[in-house]
């Protein structure tokens, strides 16, 4: 039986991210030290055919590379970029293993390069331009080989809560249910106000130590920043798209504009269009439980995928699921609905099995366990 | 800035792009000849050419890449011994340590993990026996990595397309009907799919058919293959009939007027011919089973589990040569003054059968 080292895998890598992310720092030095520290390259030691090897490098490269794009947070990046850096170099096999990079994932790694450029983070922009170079990437279509194995449940590589990006963290703190939240509390401290000044339609002027407007102006802020990082990206994908077809002027123009640093320009339009959304999006997101009777026709609520695939959150524990879920559900309202197909399930597919001549113990035919339905 | 409004309606991801249409099973329907175009589009020349000469020597690359950061000499010799890889060795110069080996105080859990197993075999005596498929593949990788042809004509163009894909056998024994002997095979986007049916050695080939007890030397020389030539493919609604031979018959007919006869839940199927069609036309999803059929009835599961493109180091020739008529050969590897691009050797090659 093959040896599967998935779990084991990503504990090593998140060790590393882990240790590397508490030195706060991007810096290649900082990363090498702990490499060294870890003995790491010492994770391809020990008897093994050439077969397993290549498997091994496979699986350890593909599990590095899990970490190097959203909804990570740039400093897991770029350790993502140098743990890759230090598995590829390292592996023992002959010939290499060659990291996959898919087409879809393409435009991430190039705003992830534009990003390091711009920081001037030089090591990371030499260790990633000289793994281009050197042919260290295999360009596909697809990030995995695809072998349709229906049956053999191949295990998913679940989101590290810790690592993940901080600034969709403004998001997830200013949802819409706590501004409810805090409307709610503002309603009634103005009622209490009210209650124990002399003038019950309202509140003594002795009494004002806040700002009335806390709420919309909360709101405000929210979205004016969801703006900017909207504009940003934009701006860098035109750049970017320039670059690509050769224009040199429009994209020092672009550069100019500062890439959105700063420069939120906040269309009056599109910031109505957006609440407008946010409140359709408040009414149709909530789902109310079928009574008992009714529970065979729960209706359900449909989850348009944003962008990449990573960012999707695993059934898990109870309370982080329902967190991570509400995070996104704010998240989702604040961006563009964008048109993407919605991806299905395979465990609630019956199409035929092939099973293929492997190690696998399976032998018999065993139709799709039917799934409980979700809330 | 008109040119950004024009970007920004073209925000809409390219359709040829390949997403999961079933997560980690397979994907939606994707234009193979198109991912080429795709890559050729984002890349860097300098990231996928084969030619020797785009690619500068490390010292050049280094000293282009400090002015274009504006980093000057001093930073950038120490950024090259920041990040060399050396500082990836975990062990000082004077221990050579086994690779075999794994130290007992390891903190790593794929080495604990493996050691366990490790010691586990050696105190059972257990063989962990490797699916004979992977190492088939893995022995033409390695025997292919870095090669370059002999011969011009079998060298692969740049930017080409590879395919890998599985055959799957139909099982002979119903007791072994759940595992099915599959061969994995790789082709290039511009060989025509009667290249790959050719390749294809199946048994039910090999088959002899007739009564031969009175000339039983004979028997031989009348395998299947001969007189059954027709074949064909199925991808994505259309059939690809093999159609070389004058005996070859369009064994899809029947499927075709099952699925007209009445509404079967189907849209038409298309007809085209293998002979004229390359890997690059196909459009087909990737990971997703289509069919192989020949001998009238020997049924053969295709699964497309890989498309790439080549870069250089590429692990593998084609199987079969990749003739290059004079002209393609001039175009690709001589520029218009007629100087050399690249370091190859040239030999002219006459068909032995010309004449025939």
């Amino acid at each position: 039986m093959n040896v599967c080292y998935t779990d084991t895998l990503k504990a090593d890598c998140e060790d590393l991210l882990t240790r590397f992310q508490v030195t706060d720092s991007v810096r290649y030095e900082d990363f090498s030290a702990l490499w060294r520290e870890m003995k790491f390259s010492t994770i391809f030691h020990g008897k093994m055919g050439d077969v397993e090897k290549r498997n091994f490098s496979r699986e350890a490269l593909s599990t590095a590379c899990h970490y190097f794009f959203p909804p990570y947070s740039f400093q897991i990046r770029v350790g993502a970029l140098y743990l890759l850096y230090g598995l590829y170099n390292t592996q023992l096999c002959q010939p290499k293993e060659a990291i996959r990079l898919a087409l879809k994932d393409w435009e991430e790694v190039e705003a992830f390069q534009q990003d390091v450029i711009n920081a001037q983070h030089f090591d990371a922009v030499y260790i990633l331009r000289k793994m281009f170079l050197t042919k260290v990437f295999h360009f596909t279509a697809m990030p995995h080989l695809l072998f349709y194995r229906i049956k053999q449940k191949m295990p998913r590589q679940e989101i590290c809560e810790e690592f993940r990006d901080r600034t969709a963290k403004v998001n997830t703190l200013i949802t819409t249910d706590a501004l409810e939240e805090i409307t709610n509390v503002h309603e009634h401290y103005q009622k209490m106000k009210c209650a124990i000044s002399s003038d019950k339609t309202q509140p003594d002027k002795a009494l004002s130590l806040i700002k009335q407007d806390l709420v919309s102006d909360l709101r405000n802020f929210a979205l004016d920043f969801h703006e900017w990082q909207e504009n940003r990206k934009r701006k860098l994908k035109h750049a970017l798209k320039k670059e690509a077809h050769g224009m040199e002027e429009e994209k020092k123009e672009e550069e100019e504009d500062g890439a959105g640093e700063g420069s939120s320009q906040v269309n009056e339009s599109s910031v109505r269009a957006q609440m407008l959304e946010k409140i359709k999006s408040k009414s149709y997101g909530h789902v109310t439980e079928a009574p008992k009777s009714r529970r065979h026709r729960q209706v359900e609520l449909e989850s348009s995928g944003s962008g990449s695939d990573q960012g999707k959150v695993e059934k898990g524990g109870g309370k982080r699921r329902r967190l991570a879920e509400k995070g996104k559900k704010a998240l989702k309202k604040y961006e563009v609905k964008h048109e993407v197909a919605m991806e299905t399930d395979p465990q609630r597919l019956s199409m035929p099995m092939i099973a293929e001549e492997d190690d696998s113990d399976t032998k018999e035919v065993i139709p799709p366990p039917k799934r409980r339905r979700k809330r | 800035m008109a040119a950004c409004s024009t970007a920004e309606a073209n925000n809409e991801p390219d359709r040829n792009i390949p997403t999961y249409e079933i997560r980690d099973i397979n994907s939606n329907v994707v234009h193979v000849g198109s991912i080429a175009r795709l890559w050729r589009e984002r890349l860097n020349r300098k990231y996928f050419s084969f030619d020797e000469r785009d690619i500068d020597t490390s010292t050049e690359e280094d000293a282009a890449f400090g002015e274009e950061m504006g980093i000057s000499a001093e930073t950038m010799d120490e950024i090259k011994i920041i990040c060399s890889l050396d500082t990836l060795k975990c062990h000082s110069e004077e221990e050579t340590p086994d690779l075999e080996l794994i130290p007992d105080d390891t903190s790593l859990a794929c080495l604990k993990k493996r050691k366990k197993r490790l010691d586990y075999r050696e105190e059972t005596l257990i063989i962990d026996r490797i699916c004979r498929n992977e190492t088939y593949t893995n022995e033409i990788h390695s025997l292919g990595v870095g090669k370059t042809p002999a011969h011009l004509e079998d060298q692969v163009e740049e930017g080409e397309i590879v395919l890998t894909m599985n055959i799957l056998y139909p099982v002979i024994s119903h007791q072994y009907k759940e595992s099915k002997p599959l061969q994995t095979i790789q082709v290039l986007g511009s060989q025509k799919l009667t290249q790959l049916r050719d390749a294809l050695c199946c048994v039910s080939d090999l088959q002899i058919s007739g009564e031969f007890s009175n000339t039983p030397d004979l028997a031989v020389e009348h395998v299947s293959k001969d007189h059954f030539k027709s074949a064909f493919f199925y991808f994505e609604g259309v059939i690809y009939n093999d159609m070389r031979y004058p005996e070859c018959k369009d064994l899809s007919k029947t499927i075709l007027e099952w699925v007209e006869s009445r509404e079967r839940g189907y849209d038409r199927f298309q007809t085209a011919k293998m002979e004229d069609t390359t890997f690059n036309d196909l459009h087909i999803k990737i990971g997703y089973p289509y069919l192989y059929c020949h001998q009238g009835d020997c049924e053969h599961v295709v699964v497309i589990t890989d498309i790439r493109w080549v870069t250089n180091d590429d692990c593998f020739a084609p199987a079969d040569p990749c003739f290059f008529c004079d002209l393609c050969f001039r175009m690709l590897h001589y520029d218009s003054d007629g100087n050399k691009l690249g370091e190859f050797l040239a030999y002219p090659y006459v068909d032995p059968g010309i004449f025939n």
